[in-house]
Formats: C-alpha cells, sequence, structure tokens
C-alpha cells in the first residue's frame, strides 16, 4: 500500500514537472523564435534604438523607485523586526498586509488623483512624469521591502542580535554596525525583487507617467517610455511583422531584466541563509 | 585582595519559572573565580545579570548587583547601559563575532562606544591580539573576514576584544569549552594574568580546569527545598553533597582547598 502511494506521487511530480517544463520551455521557444531570430533577420536601427530607449526609461523608473521605498521600507522592517513600537506593531501589520493586496491600477489611479489634487488645490505646476510614478511605485513595492527587511533582521540569531548591547553600542549603533550589515544579503533580496516587480508594472507607470512615443526623461517631471507600455500599445497598433517582432523582442528584454533581478535577490537571499 | 562586586538576593524568574532566588556573593580583584553547576540552573543568567543583558520582559530581576567603580559602589542598575557594558565585559559560550574583518571585530567598540583615537585603536588592537595569542596568526590576514577563524581562535578573538577595552569586570561563560588543551591553557594563563587588572568571574564545567587555575570556586545549585534557616551555605551545601534534596537555589563558595567540586 505504501508503496502504490509512493509510485503514484513520484509519477505525479514527475507529471508536474514535465508540463512545467513543456510549457515555460513553449513560451521561451515562441518568443525567441518569433522574436528575437525573426528581429535578427529583418533588423532595423530604429526598432532597436525605441526599445532600448523603453528599457532604459524602464530602469530609470524602477531604480527611482527603489530609491524611494527602500529606506522608508527599511526603517519600518527594522521598527518591527526590533519591536521598537511593541504597541503598534499590530497595526503596521494590518497596514503592511493592506498595501500589499492593493492592485496596482489602484495605486496608479490614486497617484493620478493626487496630482490632480495638487494642480487643482495647491496650484502646483505638477504632472504625471518620472518622479510621480517612480514613486506610485515606491508605494506599491514597500511591502516587499519591509518584509524582507524585517524577515532578514529576524533570522539573525538572537545571540547576534545582542553582540553589540553586550558590547555598549546604544539600539542606533547596533542596528547600523551589527544587525544591518548581518541583513544586508536579505534586505539586497528584496530590494531585488521589488525592482523586478516595479520593472514590468504597466498600470501605475501608465496613469502616473509614462509616455509610449516619450523620448529619455531630462528631469524628474518629464515623461517617459517604458518596455510595458511598448508591448500594452503595441499589440494594438502593430501594423506589420516587423512591429509583431518588436514586441516579442520588448517582451524578451522585459524578461530578462526581471528574470535576472529576480536571480540575483534569490541568490542572495540564499546566501542569506547558508550564512550567519 | 579588595572587594569589587557585591551580589546581594539577587533573584531571577522568566514569569511563573523561577531560574534562581535570593543569591549573595561577592566577587574580589586579583582572585580568579570560577562558577560551576548543573545545566538549567541560571549560571549565564548570572552573568547576564551582571551586565544586563538579560531580555527584560520576559526576565524579572530583583536583588542588587554593586560594583566598586572608580573609588565608590554604584548599583548597576544605576549606571548608563553604555557604560555599564564597557566596564563589564561579558563573553559568551559561542564566539559573537560582529560582521566584518578581524580588525573590525576589535576596532568597533574601540572606536564607536569608547571613542578612542586610530593611533590609540592600533595600539590596543595589537596589544591585545599578542596577548590572546592571535597577533602571530592574524597579522597579515587583518582585513579577512573574521569568519575564516577556527573555532577557538574566533573565541580568542572575542577575549582580544574584550580586553582592549579594558574592562574593570570580565565574565566568561565556559571559555574553553571549544578549544584544544592548549588553546584552554593559553587562555586561562591569559586569565591568570589579568585577575590584577580587572575582576573575573568564569562559568566552567571542566573541573580540572578549576582545581589547577581557580582561586575561588562557586557552586551554583539546583536544589527543590526551601532553604532552612540558620544553616550556613557551607553546611547547606556537604548536605547537599550527601543528600542532593536542600534548598531552592543556592549560590556555594568554597575554597580550593577546603572542599572539592566533585562529590
Amino acid at each position: 500500500m505504501v508503496s502504490v502511494v509512493e509510485i503514484s506521487s513520484k509519477v505525479l511530480g514527475w507529471l508536474g514537472a514535465f508540463l512545467f517544463l513543456l510549457l515555460s520551455g513553449a513560451f521561451l521557444g515562441l518568443l525567441m523564435s518569433r522574436g528575437f531570430l525573426w528581429f535578427l533577420a529583418s533588423y532595423s536601427t530604429e526598432t532597436a534604438f525605441e526599445i532600448m530607449i523603453a528599457a532604459l526609461g524602464t530602469l530609470f523608473v524602477t531604480v527611482l523607485s527603489v530609491f524611494i521605498a527602500a529606506p522608508l521600507g527599511m526603517i519600518v522592517g527594522i521598527v518591527k523586526a526590533q519591536r521598537l513600537l511593541p504597541r503598534f506593531g499590530h497595526f503596521l501589520d494590518v497596514f503592511i498586509d493592506s498595501l500589499a493586496s492593493l492592485p496596482s491600477i489602484a495605486v496608479g489611479f490614486l497617484g493620478y488623483w493626487a496630482i490632480l489634487q495638487m494642480r487643482t488645490y495647491f496650484d502646483w505646476n505638477l504632472f504625471p512624469g518620472l518622479l510621480p510614478a517612480a514613486s506610485c511605485l515606491a508605494i506599491l513595492n514597500l511591502p516587499i521591502i519591509v518584509r524582507t527587511t524585517e524577515s532578514a533582521i529576524i533570522q539573525i540569531p538572537r545571540d547576534l542580535q545582542v553582540t553589540g548591547a553586550s558590547l555598549g553600542f546604544t539600539p542606533l549603533q547596533n542596528i547600523f554596525y551589527v544587525l544591518l550589515p548581518l541583513a544586508k544579503k536579505g534586505i539586497g533580496g528584496g530590494l531585488s525583487l521589488a525592482f523586478s516587480r516595479a520593472a514590468e508594472d504597466t498600470a501605475v507607470v501608465m496613469l502616473t507617467g509614462a509616455v509610449v512615443d516619450a523620448i529619455l526623461p531630462r528631469n524628474l517631471w518629464d515623461a517617459f517610455p517604458t518596455l510595458s507600455m511598448q508591448i500594452f500599445f503595441g499589440i494594438t497598433d502593430a501594423r506589420s511583422e516587423n512591429d509583431e517582432a518588436k514586441l516579442f523582442v520588448c517582451t524578451l528584454v522585459l524578461l530578462a531584466m526581471t528574470t535576472l533581478s529576480s536571480l540575483f535577490g534569490e541568490r542572495l537571499l540564499r546566501k542569506r541563509e547558508r550564512s550567519p | 585582595m579588595t572587594v569589587t562586586a557585591r551580589i546581594k538576593e539577587l533573584s531571577l524568574s522568566y514569569g511563573e519559572s523561577v531560574v534562581f532566588e535570593k543569591i549573595s556573593f561577592s566577587l574580589r580583584k586579583g582572585e580568579l573565580t570560577f562558577l560551576n553547576g548543573p545545566s538549567g540552573a541560571g549560571k549565564t543568567s548570572l552573568l547576564q545579570a551582571f551586565n544586563r543583558t538579560l531580555p527584560a520582559p520576559p526576565a524579572c530581576l530583583t536583588g542588587g548587583v554593586e560594583f566598586f567603580l572608580s573609588e565608590r559602589w554604584v548599583s548597576s542598575h544605576s549606571l548608563p547601559l553604555p557604560l555599564l557594558r564597557t566596564k563589564v565585559a561579558l563573553i559568551l559560550q559561542t564566539p559573537q563575532l560582529l560582521p566584518g574583518s578581524i580588525r573590525r571585530n576589535v576596532e568597533l567598540p574601540l572606536k564607536v562606544v569608547g571613542k578612542i583615537g586610530k593611533s590609540e585603536r592600533n595600539e590596543r588592537i595589537e596589544v591585545s591580539l599578542k596577548r590572546t595569542g592571535l597577533w602571530e596568526t592574524v597579522k597579515d590576514k587583518l582585513n579577512q573576514p573574521a569568519s575564516i577563524l577556527s573555532g577557538g581562535q574566533k573565541q580568542r578573538l572575542c577575549l582580544a576584544r574584550a580586553i582592549a577595552m579594558k574592562p574593570a569586570f570580565l565574565l566568561l561563560d565556559e571559555p574553553t569549552a571549544f578549544l584544544d588543551q592548549a588553546s584552554a591553557e593559553q587562555i586561562l594563563v591569559l586569565l591568570q594574568e589579568l585577575k590584577d587588572e580587572c575582576t573575573i568571574l568564569v562559568v566552567s564545567h571542566k573541573e580540572k580546569e578549576a582545581e589547577v587555575f581557580a582561586d575561588k570556586k562557586l557552586f551554583l545549585l539546583e536544589l527543590q527545598e526551601t532553604c532552612p534557616q540558620g544553616i550556613s551555605w557551607r553546611n547547606q551545601l556537604r548536605s547537599f553533597l550527601q543528600t542532593t534534596s536542600l534548598p531552592k537555589n543556592l549560590l556555594a563558595t568554597i575554597q580550593t582547598t577546603s572542599l572539592p567540586l566533585d562529590r
């Protein structure tokens, strides 16, 4: 009886793994064959330039959003892990969980609405652009950074957590000189995952600053292009095989960016689990 | 040899669970004191009570720990924590390294807590590493990660870090537990040298080490019944050793020559 269960679970395991490999292989194969190879055959400098500009736009807004979210997310993560505000810990949890489940279209809408309100009530000359979009993406990414920082610090053995304190460090010195260096791999992993999520987002950037035919932004208020926008609007505008190939290449570049960032992040997270 | 630390009716509990109750003893400078006792009797917690590194809450500590510092008696609770922990250094059983290089491990407390200038820092790093017998091994790799050191070397690095701060009290929790005999002896010889500079309390299960190196032995017993009034600790200990059914928790002091630790 036991052997039947063992055999069937093995068969199911193999079947699951095979199906997964088949699906992901088919997806990647389609992208490669339809996009990359076809595009190489009918290469156009103009299209390549458009894709490069869109990739740079994606990179700018994503990196800026991580820069905005990282300090706040790390501070909240440290506060949670160190129980610096024990009475508010539960409230913080509720807010972080709510934020984590917020759809990106809702964040984009709120960002767009906030820009309109500032223009109307404060008479600020504010437009959708790089900074508003990055700020909204930062809100979307805060929970990831908070949770990874919190878990990276909690996973430091208790003896090591109090090493600084037993040497006479103040709580702040302990955080800077002991906890953050020990948790840096875990936090770095969280930042990479946040980068991946921001790079693939379409809803937020579409409402808060990305324009499909924009050039590279010259300041923080300029509109900017992104790969996700190229794909989103390219689907309706594609008229030739070259246009279609461009969509596949955009998808490949975006996939490469998010995969590299995720792999880097996961590698850091795995390293954190292995080393003290 | 003057008394430099007084522990008065110190009790520790975690909620309902009592670790030890009303223990009193004193420590003297110039005397190497060893503390022994069964696992779970609260030896490590006792050391942590000295420099207030017990997690409170849940730990509930009552009674007093007083130190003779700067020619006057001060309660451990009246001292600011950074100052207390600089003066009362605690080295735990497993080496607790700071992240970073070998140099950073010794240097960081000197820089951050001691606010000591660079030239004096370098001097203290070299002296403390020499005293712990690490200098020859690590002098060419001071900037390499401390994690490359062996278990024994890490423990000696922690000791070097502690003595570089020139503490008035040095508390060590089984410092030789993971060391080979030669390294253990090196540490114990160093502690004997240091006993005139600071007051030292060593938790150790190694009775042979205590026989050779201890000037005074303390024995923390975990006993089940209330201590009968009017019986001296020595008699209580004798009774304990004979019957093993005496008071709740008792800290017994024995001179090395009077009673062997083994029953």
